[in-house]
């Protein structure tokens, strides 16, 4: 092979002939020819001082000790000799390391080799005697000259994948299928003849796998495979819901789908399995690639999203999730890297799915090798860090909704007045109740011991206090009242006020603007007419406890040691916490509430720890945090009034009842207990009347809450008969309200420009980066107020974008031939490999552009083609001269993937649940299709791993086809495969038409490999089950031999 | 191998190819292997390595860094500006209680922690007391300490280590880990083994000790004529289709695959079988200890040595937990409570077992073959957290290798006054990699895979081979 390698092509040959009558000498000190002078800067100048100077410079790395920055350090060379002999292109070391003619002196080092153009130009440069102007190493100045971005970026812009798609024509030929004309074309130069058709079981095979995922249904054997009832067979396999089964899962791998987030803990992505349902619908509906494209990035933003009727959901919000796969570490205690690692998932993912280019590696430098710089990767950290991770609502809106809430509201009134009837009844019996209390209400009045219960002056009372005594403790807190109110904080929100929410994120019905003081919430079931009557603030069960509500205040960057205090009330598992640099899990030093049940009241968290660091504070309800959210939870609530933060150390708020100012008032000064008594009941008819007018103060709403949380108002429907009817009336409208559907999203929060970290050490932050594309192919900012997800996605889609049609258009050719034109599907930079047909390449985007982005359309074009149709045996002259078959003169054997092998074995054996679709993930003892097996990143599917399904940690358009003895052992051994084994043996010895055994080896061959048994194997196999039943005293020979035939390589592979 | 040569023709040239093919695995998998030597790089001096991963993080001031300062300073707030810690309970000084004694003709100091280790081996350790971590939480400091990246999707330094030198055994895999009783994988799961984006064949096989089935599906589920005869009829069936199939390498070397597999079955019980194993060995290492943990323990030491003996690159051990101080099974040593006690416990079952270890290899020559490298992937606060535990610290710990042509006897580098950071010679996970690849004959700058349009090393972009951990 290298004498072969090392023998000079004829062209070089012609050149040196050509150079030695130059008579090449020692490259001229002086002055150059124009032309040479011309040569040198512009085609060997840049590349040196781009791809050597970094490591062979002088005065700087100098590795081999070897310099090329100046005309005498070449000549002198490293350890190894002179780096060029000019004249003599063939003995210059500099070359053959370039050629990589040898495999320890391939350079540039761990870069991609030089474009064959450029090497021609070092070639023609040596040949003609090497003439170099520099005669001293060159100034920092001219270094950084050479090599700053824009000429970089210049010249790797030249790269195929950046240049526009061309248009092209398929070449003339006798083939009338475009693509074949494409590749005819170079498999009659290369002197070859293509295959003939594969036979019908291998195409049955291959075209049931490819579309579905699955192996051809017995039924379907009989189905002639010439071109027209081939092509009716194609349009019925991708009608087929397994079609979308099938292809989800591949757009899986391109998205690295998970449905946990790893590291310690590994908690699930509530809901993941959504988006999983999410693509199945969507590929079956042939949802165009482009429109999935802006939902992926931006589907929650779409003026007009694409709502599914049927099921009542935003398709197009469900697209976002993919930004949520991302891993997350557990508690770190540094945030802030753990948010600029897990947005560099996010634009891994992104850059490499959509646009095949490795933009992660600008993370810390610009790319070394592509036209990617740190401030595009700063750019889009900044489009993708302007959100949060959440649960978004998903629900299409309901056009009965409106109507509905309107006529819910509306008997929610006639709750009030009603109630405010009954209680001021309750209000004329209070004085005689409090003055002669009853067991209940003594047992209240003993458990009042704290000045927040209302009942709290009777229990001083009854210690042995005045009545003037008894409310001392109210008075006193007055004053505290009217200092809180006046201080100033660090910040301070006040949620009943519209100029103070409308800074907060707030998503819910109820969330939008805070309710007056008095509003109540009524309940939706159990023994109690009202939940609570709240003072002013953002609650958001006013409606109903199975509305969602979520609420994020602005970023604080916590410049000092400060303490937290929530004024909040909640039930039913709903949440309160701050989150630190978006880190969305909880643990150790990230504490959050999880409120079961508790009523206006403060709450207080130091933040002294997360000093430097920002945060945002986040309130939602029990199926609304973006990891912590319980999926299950139907009804809960969280409400908001007021939220501070104090320096630490610094007095709190003051802890203020506001209920006890009414009372005051009421009370004057009590000498008796009746006085007392009586106070109160005027306090509270007040405060009833003010209510039912809808004019209460938080004092007001505060002391009706406390009265029926002490049992002094009624609250029980059976208590209520004119209340009850109308309760139920409204129960009945509230269970027609829908529960929200929720999946994981971003959702958009701080729009903020990111800075560039100096090295990529995100303590170090420089200038911030405007939000924008990529340099490369159109560096304008954003003129947006929002994140910029909307405009990101609209530019990964623009007709001048040469890579992203370009790239879907390869990665389904490569799930269909087994290799892409492209053989790195998730990069087409210069680390990549180059397009093998590349006007095919170009053709194919264009076409698809042309027909809507249909998927569909694309493989019914691909595998109507004579290529797709091929046999695997090579024709002759194929293995010599193409050996790796890049010109698919025949088909490729390929190895069934690990879901199509463990859904063969269902599908093959009868266990296959095949109609059950959609929902959340099972195990891998269901017998469901693989798409529907939880993807938990600590726990993978041991069977699909062992025939490399990938672990999730990036995007894998071209998954590892590995021969490894698990997978046989597997095969062998596993339990579950042997029990598929006997289920299918049952299966035969249960149908009476078998009786014979060798209809029933015909069924077992057919079932496995589309075809019949030859003759041979017939005979094969009944001498199998013969020795089976005798020799070896077998229990179920039967199921020996389908658990061979699972074993059979024929099983597994596609020729 | 050549690059020249494409994979088909190397297959087709592969005339005894069946061995090579099934283990190696390099079948269409994707990147080049350009980062993979065809030879060392350097003279190696150590063929195995024996990872005793002490998951959790041992207390460096309680075992090999005394610090007497601790003791002066006792119940005192710490006299030092303190890092973010995981709990954020930090209390005051917190002296050991453990004894330090000098031992061994190096006078090597080791607490009472470890009385066997001490007594036995202390010479043969080379004890850095100056390791440091980026990371103060289990799951990233794992991975960290494992791939040299702190979240899943890197290839483990078992993986790196076999990508790099490749198998000495056709029926075991090169990179085994070792469990045991209740062991599991710390934290971050068993991704912390995997492959990463290397060639599969690189990942570890778990192998559970005293379980009835050490591997998954390793066991026959029949008797072997009856599996013979299927074998027979499959590869049959395998012939022919191989012929239709055009003999396709791929094909080819699943169907040989299989006998590899089917040795696997005899190979594995016999390794865990301990056949041959002396009553003397047994006791040396205390296999049949009534504390369960730490003959379990043991059991997973002699296996180690069966592994290395049979030319096993990579052996990684799995402590258990003795559920003190939230030492959990993925976390034994993470005392944050509790810490004499659990740490006494913990250390009482890996003691024993690991000088047995240590003795056996040396009575077998296989010391000087085999690098034993011991660390968890933190130390521990020299202040409390609580009344009694310590929290994460990876500002500077200590670990230790012997063998595999370190300088035994000897301590390299050291923490401040406190034992909170390291005051000379930093060692990093990047550096000990470096180190180790060294010695067993890798340059882990020219140690590399491309994959996602990057050569990836195990040490990213960093470490230092540092020599004076070199005999």
């Amino acid at each position: 092979m290298r004498a072969t390698f090392l023998r000079v092509p004829p062209r070089v040959a012609i050149l040196l002939a050509a150079c030695a009558l130059v008579t090449p000498g020692l490259a001229a000190p002086a002055a150059l020819a124009p032309a040479d002078a011309e040569f040198f800067e512009s085609r060997i100048r840049p590349v040196l001082a781009q791809d050597c100077y970094e490591c062979h410079r002088t005065g700087g790395k100098m590795k081999a000790g070897l310099a090329l920055d100046h005309r005498a350090a070449l000549l002198k060379g490293g350890d190894t000799g002179p780096a060029i002999i000019p004249g003599d292109p063939k003995q210059s070391l500099l070359l053959q390391a370039i050629r990589h003619e040898h495999d320890d002196l391939a350079m540039p080092k761990a870069g991609a080799k030089l474009d064959a153009a450029v090497i021609a130009d070092f070639e023609r440069w040596v040949a003609r005697g090497a003439p170099d102007p520099r005669d001293a190493p060159p100034t920092e100045a001219q270094v950084a000259a050479d090599t700053d971005w824009p000429a970089v970026m210049a010249r790797r812009k030249a790269w195929w994948s950046f240049q526009p798609i061309r248009q092209v024509a398929p070449p003339p030929g006798p083939a009338t299928h475009p693509v074949d004309r494409f590749l005819d074309a170079k498999i009659t130069t290369a002197g070859l003849a293509a295959a003939p058709r594969a036979d019908a079981a291998a195409l049955h095979r291959r075209l049931s796998f490819a579309l579905t995922g699955l192996p051809p249904d017995v039924a379907d054997l009989t189905t002639e495979l010439s071109p027209a009832p081939f092509t009716a067979r194609v349009d019925a396999l991708l009608a087929s819901p397994r079609f979308g089964e099938r292809w989800a899962r591949h757009w899986m791998d391109w998205v690295r789908y998970a449905d946990s987030h790893g590291s310690e803990g590994d908690p699930l992505i509530p809901n993941a399995w959504r988006y999983r349902d999410y693509l199945i619908r969507a590929l079956n509906a042939d949802v165009p690639y482009d429109q999935l494209i802006l939902e992926h990035l931006a589907g929650d933003r779409l003026p007009q999203p694409r709502l599914n009727a049927a099921l009542g959901l935003n398709e197009s919000a469900l697209g976002v999730a993919q930004l949520r796969m991302v891993l997350h570490g557990f508690a770190p205690t540094d945030a802030l890297e753990e948010l600029v690692r897990f947005t560099d998932d996010q634009i891994n993912t992104v850059s490499k799915a959509f646009l095949a280019l490795t933009l992660s590696c600008a993370r810390c430098h610009d790319h070394k090798f592509d036209p990617l710089s740190q401030r595009d990767f700063t750019a889009w950290h900044g489009i993708f860090s302007s959100t949060a991770p959440a649960q978004l609502a998903v629900d299409a809106p309901d056009p009965a909704e409106p109507a509905l809430r309107a006529s819910l509201r509306q008997t929610k009134s006639q709750l009030r007045a009603a109630l405010a009837e009954a209680w001021l009844a309750d209000a004329d019996a209070l004085p005689a109740r409090l003055t002669t209390p009853d067991a209940a209400l003594n047992k209240s009045i003993a458990a009042a011991k704290s000045a927040e219960s209302a009942l709290h002056p009777f229990y001083l009372l009854a210690q042995g206090a005045t009545p003037a005594a008894a409310l001392e403790p109210w008075r006193n807190q007055l004053d505290g009242i009217a200092r809180h109110h006046g201080r100033t904080f660090p910040y301070r929100w006040d949620l009943s006020r519209v100029d103070d929410t409308s800074s907060w994120r707030r998503d819910g019905p109820r969330m939008g603007t805070a309710s007056a003081a008095g509003d109540f919430a009524v309940a939706a079931e159990g023994d109690r007419v009202v939940v609570g009557v709240y003072p002013a603030g953002l609650y958001s069960h006013l409606d109903s406890t199975k509305d969602r509500g979520l609420l994020l205040s602005p970023r604080v960057h916590l410049a000092e040691k400060y303490d937290l205090w929530l004024r909040l009330a909640g039930e039913g598992g709903a949440f309160a916490r701050y989150v630190v640099q978006n880190y969305p899990r909880d643990g150790t030093v990230y504490p959050v509430q999880k409120i079961a049940g508790i009523g206006p009241r403060w709450i207080k968290q130091p933040l002294g720890y997360w000093q430097g660091d920002q945060i945002h504070i986040e309130f939602s309800t029990a199926s609304d945090q973006p990891v912590l959210a319980n999926p299950a939870a139907t009804r809960s609530w969280i409400g908001v009034s007021e939220v501070l933060l104090v320096r630490a150390g610094e007095l709190g708020p003051f802890e203020a009842w506001p209920f006890a100012a009414p009372l005051l008032a009421a009370c004057g000064e009590p000498t008796t207990t009746d006085d007392l008594a009586a106070g109160f009941a005027a306090a509270l008819r007040l405060s009833v009347r003010v209510w039912r007018e809808e004019r209460a103060t938080d004092g007001d709403a505060e002391l009706l809450d406390q009265f029926l949380r002490a049992g002094l108002l009624r609250n029980q429907p059976a208590q209520l008969p004119a209340v009850a009817p109308v309760l139920a009336a409204w129960r009945a409208q509230e269970t027609a309200l829908r529960i929200p559907t929720r999946a994981p999203g971003v959702i958009e929060t701080f729009a903020a420009d990111a800075p560039l970290f100096a090295r990529g050490d995100h303590r170090q932050p420089g200038e911030l980066v405007p939000r924008r594309f990529l340099e490369a192919i159109d560096a304008t900012p954003y003129q947006v107020t929002d994140s910029g997800r909307l405009a990101l996605a609209r530019d990964l889609v623009r007709p001048d974008n040469p890579l992203t049609a370009r790239v879907i258009v390869n990665r389904v050719w490569h799930h269909l031939f087994g290799r892409g034109l492209v053989a790195t599907p998730d990069n087409f930079g210069r680390m990549g490999e180059t397009p093998s047909h590349p006007e095919l390449l170009d053709w194919l985007a264009t076409w698809f552009v042309e027909h809507r982005w249909s998927i569909k359309a694309l493989v019914r074009l691909l595998v109507t083609s004579d290529a797709w149709q091929h046999a695997s045996s090579p024709p002759p002259g194929a293995l010599e001269r193409d050996p790796d078959n890049r010109l698919l003169s025949h088909a490729s054997v390929r190895r069934l993937e690990a879901e199509a092998i463990r859904d063969a074995l269902l599908a093959v054996s009868g266990a296959l649940q095949i109609n059950e679709m959609f929902g959340p993930p099972v195990l891998g003892a269901t017998p469901r299709r693989s798409v529907y097996l939880r993807v938990k990143r600590n726990d993978l599917d041991p069977f699909l791993t062992a025939f490399d399904a990938p672990v999730p940690a990036a995007p894998t358009g071209r998954r590892d086809v590995t021969n490894v003895p698990a997978q046989s052992l597997a095969l062998l051994n596993d339990p579950f495969v042997r029990q598929l084994a006997e289920q299918w043996a049952a299966r035969l010895a249960a149908d009476p038409t078998l009786a014979a055994p060798t209809d029933r080896i015909r069924v077992l061959y057919t079932g496995a490999f589309a075809r019949p048994p030859t003759a041979e194997e017939l005979a094969r196999a009944l001498a199998f089950l013969r020795d089976a039943e005798h020799s070896r005293a077998s229990a179920a020979p039967w199921a020996d031999l389908a658990h061979a035939l699972f074993n059979a390589k024929e099983f597994i592979f596609l020729p | 191998m050549n690059p020249w040569i494409t994979r088909r023709e190397m297959l087709r040239r592969c005339s005894t190819g069946f061995g090579y093919l099934a283990l190696s695995g390099l079948l269409a998998t994707p990147g080049r292997s350009a980062g993979r030597p065809s030879a060392p790089h350097f003279r190696p001096r150590a063929k195995n390595v024996i990872f005793l991963y002490m998951s959790g993080g041992v207390s460096h001031l309680d075992s090999f860094d005394p610090k007497p300062l601790l003791a002066r300073l006792a119940g005192q707030p710490m006299p030092a500006k303190l890092e973010r810690t995981q709990f954020n309970k930090n209390g005051t000084v917190f002296p050991s209680p453990f004894e330090f004694a000098r031992h061994g003709g190096s006078g090597l100091e080791i607490s009472s922690m470890f009385p066997q280790i001490a007594r036995h081996c202390a010479d043969d350790l080379c004890v850095v007391r100056s390791m440091t971590s980026k990371v103060s939480e289990h799951a990233q400091g794992n991975y960290f300490f494992h791939t040299g990246f702190p979240t899943m999707g890197f290839p483990s330094a078992g993986a790196w280590i076999n990508y790099g030198l490749g198998t000495a055994n056709r029926d075991l895999p090169g990179f085994v880990v070792l469990q045991s009783g209740d062991a599991t994988a710390p934290h971050g799961g068993p991704g912390l083994f995997g492959n990463g984006f290397l060639p599969a064949q690189h990942q570890a096989s778990i192998i559970s000790a005293d379980r009835r089935e050490p591997v998954p599906n390793i066991t026959p589920r029949g008797p072997d004529a009856l599996q013979r005869a299927s074998l027979d009829f499959i590869r049959a069936a395998d012939t022919d289709f191989a012929l239709r199939a055009g003999h396709d390498p791929q094909v080819e070397a699943a169907v040989k695959n299989y006998e590899t597999a089917y040795r696997m079955q005899a190979a594995v019980p016999e390794l865990v079988g301990l056949a041959g194993e002396t009553a003397a060995t047994r006791e040396l290492y205390g296999l049949d200890d009534p504390h369960p943990q730490k003959a379990a323990y043991a059991r997973q030491c002699l296996l180690a040595r069966r592994l290395v003996e049979r030319g096993v690159r990579f052996v990684e051990l799995s402590c258990l937990t003795e559920k003190i101080g939230s030492g959990n099974a993925p976390n034994p040593w993470d005392q944050h409570g509790d810490l004499e006690r659990g740490h006494r416990a913990m250390a009482h079952q890996v003691d024993q077992p690991i000088a047995a270890l240590l003795t056996d290899l040396k009575a077998r020559g296989l010391l000087d073959e085999t690098l034993v490298i011991w660390a968890g992937e933190f130390g521990r606060t020299p202040f409390s957290q609580g009344s009694n535990g310590r929290d994460h610290n990876p500002y500077g710990f200590s670990i230790w290798l012997a063998g595999g042509g370190v300088k035994a006897g000897t301590v390299y580098g050291a923490t401040d006054d406190l034992g909170y950071r390291v005051a000379d010679k930093t060692v990093s996970v990047y550096d000990l990699w470096a180190t180790v690849l060294h010695l067993l004959g890798l340059d882990h700058q020219n140690l590399t895979y491309l994959s996602g349009g990057r050569n990836y090393r195990l040490t990213d972009v960093h470490g230092e081979v540092i020599r004076d951990l070199i005999a």
